[in-house]
């Protein structure tokens, strides 16, 4: 396994592509601070309260409100749109404020419906997140401002699905075909270990690379966030509810299990390439063939995603399965959300990690399958 | 003529070719010795695949750098295993290398035709070069190189994969040849050498070591060469103590032909020196 | 006929039909097809259409004051909805609902009105380009898609290295390279084909790009200034909406043969297909990174030139000119280094 490791790492393309990887990341970072910075400074309002805590900003944001104006119709068209933002930033404090002192209005919502809820699946399904929303309302909260910027880089938008999905194809294409190019096939095919055991060592190695490269790749870009952003290291231990974007997020999480998380289903995404490679290369012998038709499947997912992005059912159904959609780990935990699997509720996100992981199991019995068909004993 | 000077090549700290320096006229010269002598580095550096390092190659007089195209369009190379465009047919290939090498189209498609027949190709002119074997690419990769009447003509193992009737062909097409043109060729099978080769350039570790007649470098070996008949555990000791050795088979027994300065055993006969015994006097401790 | 253009010819022979790139052509094709029949208007804000279409043929009209005052009046009433707090605690289920309903409504009204205002004062402020400008709705957001064309990238990234690499992969180089034609010229012939494909790919796309989007919606009247697109109010080239669409589809068809050399000398120093594409692809979105980071870097930038329409937001003329003239330059710089690449031997 270690062999196959080697055999892909000392390839000098990869180290070349690596680098421009980790060049590309960094633009990224500095894409991401500019543009967080520029939204920030569309409105001069929000750039003004920027460092103020939500307790020491509302008193200031409502005495400023009052000198424009007492109700939106007492305002002229000139200061309307400071008045939208400081009425938004005011909303904003309070849900903070309010958050912090555990507002049970959610939770008392719940209630009520439970109680006139018309199926058992619906009354389950909202106990279930009562009881998770409960365990999330003792959590204590802290001032997230430090983690937006890390949140942000772990997500990385959309290009990330792009980058990653080309490095991992690049990094694994040669796999297999690399033994067909250089010929060592005909030896390796007919060694103690034969086709089954080279494939299993490939597939182990393979595993182990795509596990690097996900940790390698969370761990830059934690780096950046934490040496360019000054991401507060303690922060890691605060709820992830601090942050505005996971308010409603019903997961006793932290931000070191959230990037946890992102590094696990970055692995989880590199497993599934690495089962269709396997499969392609059953296939085509040549890297490049591989290289392209592992990236144009991989790719499906994404780009029926992007074409029918309006169309709720194909959301649904591409958010159940998961694939490249566990890379926006945010989709999953900013609400609670879950699929009736007879008549229980489970959690979506656990579903998609088990369709994403049975679904690369499949592709490994396949390409296991039909790499040894060839060695298997016929019966006459 | 073709003058080789003080050519060099090195690589970091390794030397390819060192001062290689050797005046060659019309007529077949073969290249001899081990693997990584740098017999390919020397026909990549004359075919401009490579650049030396140090020493240049005259043709006629003039630095071959200098000549550029003009020089181009006077060889003929032939690489060892030569790969080809697997969807090509045998004649689009004739076609696309006599346009490469920049012979007219009126003329190119009968020289084409002339060429597969030469090397028994016609059958197949239209087939797939992906379908060819071994031997056909050989054959296909000869008739490429002469498409342009070439006055060098530089072969790489040419008879690598040819069955013995088209190593005949092969040795009579390039024995015609010869006499107008300065061919160049680098192969292991010492019978083709002994055959049509007029001189023998003996290189190893980069260097020039002679440049002689086969009859020459033959002469030299009279009362080198040496076969004894041993018992069983005598031809194990002879093998080991004399590493220019090999075994031979005389009269349904095992004997022990052994190139040696001075007589190797009591019982030893001299023999008539061949080729193969240059070869081993020559690069004997690296060829074993 | 020189060496060079029979060497040029046989280079696309080969890539067009030997190396099966007659193929990719056809899939680039059919894929931008497919990207132009699927493609749908872009939205800045998610709202609801409908909602957004009835106020536009309410306001709809040439620009006036009072147009944007009642728009104003309407955005307020309608803020004042989504202000209502609830308290849950006093309220049936039922009338929960109701209010969750009422909020729901109320905030879609206020992204439809928000989105029109925007919209007004955009032409108010590029109203001295054409004081009658009209408000058209269906008219403004497709000119987003004339932006990047990605079936050509990805048909470029499939053929090119295949044309750069594929002599040397099969062995063919050390027999091509001695001949009289020479490494040079055939380097020049390849370098000249991969201009040319690309061009002719990109030209292509676009045309098939603009006939798709011509019949599945009325362009409404491209006589407008270009200021009059979502997203352009800044954009200082006065030109109309035509007049910008044909001159930044050619820089895209301009650009397409210097994206073509990068790939190809990508090629060259990697000596590896699939990082090569994936090198490329990564530089190509650095160069857009870095265009939108540093003000002055669009006009070097590759991403621009590619970006067709959407490049028009953030150039001035001059900025354009500029643009063309680096583009010239790379393509010439790309040129020559990666002959010098190609050449350089061991």
């Amino acid at each position: 396994m270690i062999y196959e490791l080697k055999k892909l790492f000392q390839r000098k393309e990869l180290w070349i592509v690596l680098g421009l990887t980790l060049l590309a990341i960094l633009l990224l970072v500095l894409r991401d601070r500019s543009s967080l910075a520029d939204a920030g400074s569309n409105s001069q309002k929000t750039a003004a309260y920027y460092d103020y805590s939500p307790e020491e900003a509302l008193p200031l944001i409502e005495r400023e409100l009052e000198q424009l104006g007492s109700s939106a119709s007492d305002i002229n068209s000139s200061h309307y749109h400071d008045w939208r933002v400081l009425y938004h930033m005011r909303d904003l404090a309070k849900d903070f404020i309010s958050a912090n002192k555990n507002d049970p209005n959610v939770i008392r919502q719940m209630y009520n419906e439970m109680n006139t809820a018309d199926s058992d699946f619906a009354r389950r399904d909202l106990a279930h997140a009562i009881k998770l929303y409960n365990r999330v309302r003792n959590y204590k909260l802290a001032d997230a401002s430090s983690m937006e910027y890390f949140l942000l880089l772990l997500e990385q938008g959309g290009y990330f699905h792009y980058l990653y999905l080309l490095v991992l194809c690049t990094m694994l294409s040669p796999l297999f075909s690399a033994e067909y190019e250089s010929g060592m096939y005909q030896i390796l095919f007919s060694s103690k270990k034969g086709k089954a055991g080279l494939f299993r060592k490939k597939i182990c190695g393979g595993l182990l690379c795509v596990v690097l490269f996900a940790f390698l790749y969370t761990a830059f870009t934690f780096l950046l966030s934490w040496f360019w952003h000054g991401m507060n290291i303690r922060m890691l231990s605060a709820a992830l509810q601090s942050s505005a974007l996971f308010r409603n997020c019903p997961y006793a999480l932290t931000f070191l299990d959230y990037a946890l998380l992102v590094f696990a289903m970055r692995a989880v995404i590199g497993a599934f390439v690495l089962a269709l490679t396997a499969l392609v290369s059953c296939f085509c012998k040549k890297n490049v063939t591989v290289f392209v038709f592992s990236g144009i499947t991989a790719a499906v997912p994404i780009l029926i995603a992007k074409l029918f992005e309006n169309v709720p059912a194909v959301q649904t159904v591409q958010n159940r399965l998961g694939i490249m959609q566990l890379s926006y780990l945010s989709n999953y935990l900013t609400e609670y959300n879950t699929v009736n699997v007879f008549g229980f509720p489970i959690g979506q996100f656990l579903l998609s990690v088990l369709c994403t992981c049975l679904l690369t199991a499949f592709l490994l019995s396949a390409a296991y399958a039909f790499w040894t068909r060839d060695t298997r004993h016929r019966r006459i | 003529m073709l003058q080789f000077k003080e050519l060099t090549k090195q690589y970091g700290n390794f030397t390819a070719l060192d001062r290689f320096t050797v005046d060659l006229e019309s007529g077949i010269y073969a290249l001899l010795g081990p693997n990584g002598a740098g017999k390919s580095t020397m026909m990549n550096i004359l075919v401009g695949l490579i650049a030396p390092t140090n020493g240049c190659i005259y043709y006629d007089g003039t630095d071959i750098s200098k000549m550029d195209d003009k020089f181009r369009d006077i060889i003929g190379y032939m690489p060892q295993y030569p790969g080809f465009y697997p969807n090509f047919t045998a004649m689009d290939l004739m076609r696309y290398m006599a346009q490469m090498k920049g012979i007219p189209r009126k003329d190119a498609e009968k020289r084409c035709l002339k060429l597969l027949e030469s090397v028994n190709l016609t059958e197949k002119k239209d087939a797939k070069i992906g379908s060819f074997s071994g031997g056909m690419r050989q054959r296909l990769g000869l008739a490429q190189a002469l498409i342009n009447d070439p006055k060098i003509l530089i072969l790489d193992e040419p008879t690598a994969g040819l069955d013995p009737k088209e190593r005949v062909r092969f040795r009579n097409m390039v024995r015609r040849l010869s006499d107008q043109i300065t061919v160049i060729f680098c192969t292991h099978i010492v019978s083709d050498i002994e055959t049509i080769a007029k001189e023998i350039l003996l290189i190893h570790h980069g260097k020039l070591l002679k440049k002689a007649a086969i009859p020459e470098l033959v002469e030299e070996m009279q009362g080198k060469v040496w076969e004894v008949l041993p018992d069983q555990d005598g031809i194990e000791h002879l093998l080991d103590e004399y590493p220019r050795s090999s075994l031979v088979s005389r009269n349904m027994q095992t004997a022990v032909r052994i190139v040696n300065d001075t007589k190797p055993h009591p019982d030893a006969v001299s023999c008539k020196p061949l080729l193969e015994d240059v070869y081993l006097y020559m690069f004997g401790d690296d060829a074993s | 006929m020189s060496r060079t253009a029979a060497a040029y010819q046989y280079e696309m022979k080969k890539l067009l039909f030997a190396r099966k790139g007659w193929l990719i052509l056809l899939c680039t094709v059919l894929l931008q097809i497919g990207i132009a029949c699927f493609a749908k208007p872009y939205q800045y804000y998610s709202f609801d259409t409908q909602l957004y279409k009835e106020y536009a043929e309410l306001y709809a009209g040439p620009y006036s004051k009072e147009t944007e005052r009642i728009i104003h009046a309407s955005l307020v009433v309608s803020e004042r909805l989504g202000e209502y707090k609830m308290e849950y605690e006093e309220l049936s289920s039922e009338e929960m609902r109701e209010q969750n309903q009422k909020m729901m409504l109320a905030n879609l009204k206020t992204a439809a009105l928000n989105e029109i205002q925007n919209k007004y004062a955009q032409l108010s402020a590029c109203k001295e380009y054409a004081p009658e400008m009209t408000y058209d709705i269906e008219a403004t957001e497709y000119f987003q898609k004339f932006g990047m064309n990605w079936a050509a990238l990805i048909g470029m990234a499939l053929l090119l290295p295949l044309l750069m690499l594929g002599d040397a992969n099969c062995g063919m180089e050390q027999i091509l390279f001695p001949t009289i034609t020479g490494q040079k010229r055939i380097t020049l012939a390849k370098l000249l084909t991969a201009c040319s494909v690309s061009a002719a790919l990109m030209l292509l796309c676009t045309l098939l790009q603009w006939g798709i989007f011509s019949v599945r919606w009325d362009f409404g009247t491209l006589a407008v200034p270009v200021q009059s697109l979502t997203g352009f109010g800044s954009c200082t080239i006065k030109s109309s909406i035509s007049g910008c669409m044909i001159l930044f589809g050619i820089i895209r068809i301009l650009a397409a043969p210097a994206a073509a050399l990068l790939l190809c000398l990508l090629s060259v120093l990697i000596r590896k297909e699939p990082a090569a594409i994936t090198a490329w692809a990564v530089l190509i979105g650095c160069s857009a990174i870095l265009a939108s980071k540093i003000s002055v870097f669009p006009v070097f930038s590759l991403y621009s030139a590619l970006s067709g329409l959407s490049a028009a937001k953030t150039l001035s003329g001059v900025d354009t000119g500029f643009l063309i003239f680096f583009l010239l330059l790379k393509t010439g710089l790309l040129l020559c280094g990666t002959c010098a690449a190609a050449e350089k031997k061991k």
